[in-house]
């Protein structure tokens, strides 16, 4: 039961979809204060570089997320500062971020005398949970079975989700991203708000990066992310700035990286590249429904000012 | 004052005089061994035996230092030449720390530097295949480079410079023709992949093995063929699922892969693939792994078997020295186990004594010809004989094949 296929897909889909899963509820936060980071690809490669050389280092999991986490936020602070005190175009800043966070951790990974690139990382995970628990059928391997930052990333989706939704903060957060004037008006300091959330959601990216380096690949390579951050932002909307939906959007397309050599042994040919396009299709799709009604689209959630940046002379 | 101005001017010309000259003294032995191909008529030597030597050559310029005779000092400059005077540039199209086969050849670079002290040796990396390796061939041969080895699927590239450009020697991997000034050299990887398929037949327990491969192209069916063979010999009923990823070096989508066999019920994966990723799956996964060409003991330390690994050092060591006599000949040079050209990486706990036993007796057997893995009858995996009885794939038309899947293949090059 525990080692069949469906069950071994799910669970591979699971920890496939972790790093995407931190990188996407970063991006909630960072858009939910009305602020769009484009660089999510850029930040998850450096806090990739950067967690995995703190595992060659230290070979703590915990001290190395922490790095990854803490050198996405540094980058994201640039975005946050051209973005906010700046107000320069997101999208251009956004961008300017996955060409720095690109090339920096590909210098980084290949330069000095013993090169991350060939390293080995000391960094190993094991299950949280009792043997008696992942045994059991099916529910042990999928829901018991992960290993704690899993557990943890669960327990970030709870917190992110009541936090926006039944916390003083949470709802200035909200203030801040869909009306900055009134939050203004209403003593909030909206620079300070989006100082703090763009930097949370770079260090979400670099948590989601160094995860996939340290756990998932146990290895660095040059742009190992391959489109994992371009995926997040996608997600972001797909989920309608909700983390609920970003968890199982996640997982969704977790599943969807190992689909097609899984259908591929099984005798069924779909070409790879084909099931790589499917998450973007599908937020296209997504995209054109939701924005075809503005109405709608405000129900779903898309914070009113998103990528617009504050200035109180402006008005 | 006047007459200063003159002799200071007069120093400086015989100063770039000088200048000149001492570049021409060093350019001098450069043009030397680069005419010996040139002159050595259209031979088309097609041994490919000829790296055989070489293994010997570095040993023997250890030698002379053993010897206590301190004032044969001069003997030894002038006896087995260090290189002094000649350059040699290696090209690769990634990183040498790659880990995968940039470093194989590396290694080999690293013995070169150690046989010839005095060689000036050149690494030159990033040079993907296409105009910019024709560019950057240019760029050597015009400086004047006396031997180019290109350690990746070169030949298009380099085949235009290397007649322009007499004068200097080039080596691509896995090119098919020469000319008076072009080589080429590749290795049998399927001795290897023969011997690594013996030790995974006898450790699968499921008797599924998953093999995620770069592309469906002779060279790789070719090690995936001979390593199901191995397989089978002692597991008969033993699958070898393959599935391709389309690159050579792609960590998130080998990891992919490497998971999707795994959940298809592999207990062992081998693979054809240049990071460590799949072996960072069986770790993870508690299956076995066989390698690709390196070592990957530390990041599976449980799960590791063993891999072939590439032994290049010798043959470039060989190609250099023969530069250096004046005696090189361009060649096709197809190396295996023989050869010295294939070598095996330590093994992993799970080996155990009894099939090391038949792998040391078949890799004698091969390298003394007494045996050969390819010995029909061969079955391919749609029923169509490709090796009859009696048969078989003769090593020098080895590179000819393989666009066939041999039977206990699970997958198909479509």
């Amino acid at each position: 039961m525990n080692d069949t296929v469906l069950v071994l897909s799910i669970v591979s889909a699971i920890v496939a979809g972790t790093p995407i899963l931190f990188a996407t509820l970063g991006e909630i936060l960072t858009e939910r204060s009305g602020v769009m980071n484009l660089g999510v690809e850029g930040m998850m490669l450096i806090g990739g570089v950067t967690g995995f050389w703190a595992g060659v280092q230290t070979g703590n999991l915990w001290l190395a997320l922490l790095a990854g986490g803490l050198a996405g936020a540094v980058l994201s602070g640039i975005h946050a500062l051209l973005a906010i005190s700046l107000r320069v175009n997101q999208i251009v800043s956004g961008l300017a971020l996955v060409i720095v966070g690109g090339g920096l951790s590909a210098f980084w990974g290949n330069s000095g005398d013993a090169p991350l690139i060939q390293s080995f990382n000391g960094v190993r995970v094991e299950p949280l949970l009792p043997e008696a628990l992942r045994d059991l059928p099916a529910v042990g391997p999928i829901v018991f079975g992960h290993d704690p930052v899993v557990y943890l990333s669960w327990l970030i989706v709870a917190a992110a989700g009541y936090f926006l939704y039944r916390t003083t903060p949470g709802l200035s957060l909200r203030a801040v991203g869909e009306d900055p004037a009134a939050a203004d008006a209403a003593g909030l300091s909206v620079t300070g708000i989006r100082y703090l959330f763009t930097l949370v959601g770079g260090f979400g990216a670099g948590v989601g990066g160094a995860y996939l380096a340290l756990v998932v690949l146990g290895t660095w390579q040059t742009g190992l992310t391959a489109g994992a951050g371009w995926i997040a932002v996608a997600l972001v909307i797909l989920a309608g700035w909700r983390p609920w939906l970003a968890l199982l959007a996640s997982y969704v397309f977790g599943a969807l990286r190992t689909l097609g050599f899984t259908l591929q042994i099984a005798g069924v040919e779909v070409p790879s590249d084909f099931l790589n396009m499917i998450p973007f299709v599908v937020t296209f799709l997504v995209v054109i429904v939701v924005s075809a009604n503005p109405e709608r689209a405000r129900r779903v959630g898309a914070p009113a000012s998103l990528g617009e940046p504050y200035s109180r002379e402006a008005r | 004052m006047r007459q200063a101005r003159w002799l200071l001017a007069l120093l400086a010309v015989f100063a770039l005089v000088a200048a000149a000259c001492g570049d021409d003294d060093e350019a001098a032995p450069a043009e030397a061994p680069a005419e010996a191909p040139a002159e050595a008529p259209a031979e088309p030597a097609e041994e490919p035996m000829e790296e055989a030597e070489p293994a010997e050559e570095p040993m023997e310029e250890a030698e002379p230092a053993e010897e206590p005779m301190e004032e044969a000092e001069p003997m030894e400059e002038a006896a087995p030449s260090d290189g002094t005077g000649y350059s040699v540039a290696f090209v690769f199209d990634l990183f040498v720390n790659d880990g995968g086969w940039n470093s194989t050849h590396f290694r080999g670079v690293q013995q070169v530097q150690d046989a010839f002290p005095g060689l000036d040796v050149q690494v030159v990396e990033e040079v993907s295949p296409g105009p910019g390796a024709t560019n950057a061939f240019e760029d050597l041969a015009e400086a004047g480079v006396d031997m180019v080895i290109a350690t990746g699927f070169y030949q298009p590239d380099a085949e235009p410079v290397a007649a322009a450009y007499p004068d200097t020697i080039f080596l691509t991997w896995a090119g098919w023709t020469t000319t008076d000034n072009m080589g080429h050299y590749d290795a049998a990887t399927e001795d290897g992949r023969y011997l690594d398929g013996l030790i995974a037949g006898s450790v699968t327990e499921s008797g599924i093995i998953g093999y995620p491969a770069g592309f469906p192209i002779e060279e790789v069916n070719r090690a995936l063929n001979a390593f199901t063979i191995g397989v089978r010999e002692i597991n008969p009923d033993a699958v070898v699922q393959v599935v391709y990823i389309n690159s050579w070096y792609d960590p998130p989508v080998e990891q992919q892969a490497a998971e999707a066999l795994a959940n298809g019920g592999a207990d062992l994966l081998a693979h054809e693939l240049n990071s460590p990723a799949v072996a960072s799956v069986a770790e993870s996964r508690g299956l076995n792994i066989i390698g690709y060409s390196s070592d990957r003991s530390e990041v599976a330390p449980n799960a590791w078997l063993s891999s072939f690994t590439f032994e290049w050092g010798p043959y470039y060591i060989d190609q250099i020295q023969s530069m250096i006599d004046g005696n090189w000949e361009p060649a096709l040079t197809y190396g295996g186990l023989k050869d010295g050209m294939i070598g095996n990486s330590p093994y992993g706990p799970d080996v155990t004594d009894d099939i090391l036993a038949l792998v040391d007796e078949r890799r004698q057997q091969i390298i003394d010809g007494t045996f050969d893995y390819f010995a029909g009858p061969l079955v391919d995996n749609e029923g169509n004989v490709q090796v009859p009885e009696g048969g078989t794939i003769p090593f020098e038309e080895r590179t000819l094949c393989c666009l066939w899947l041999i039977d206990g293949i699970e997958g198909s090059i479509g």
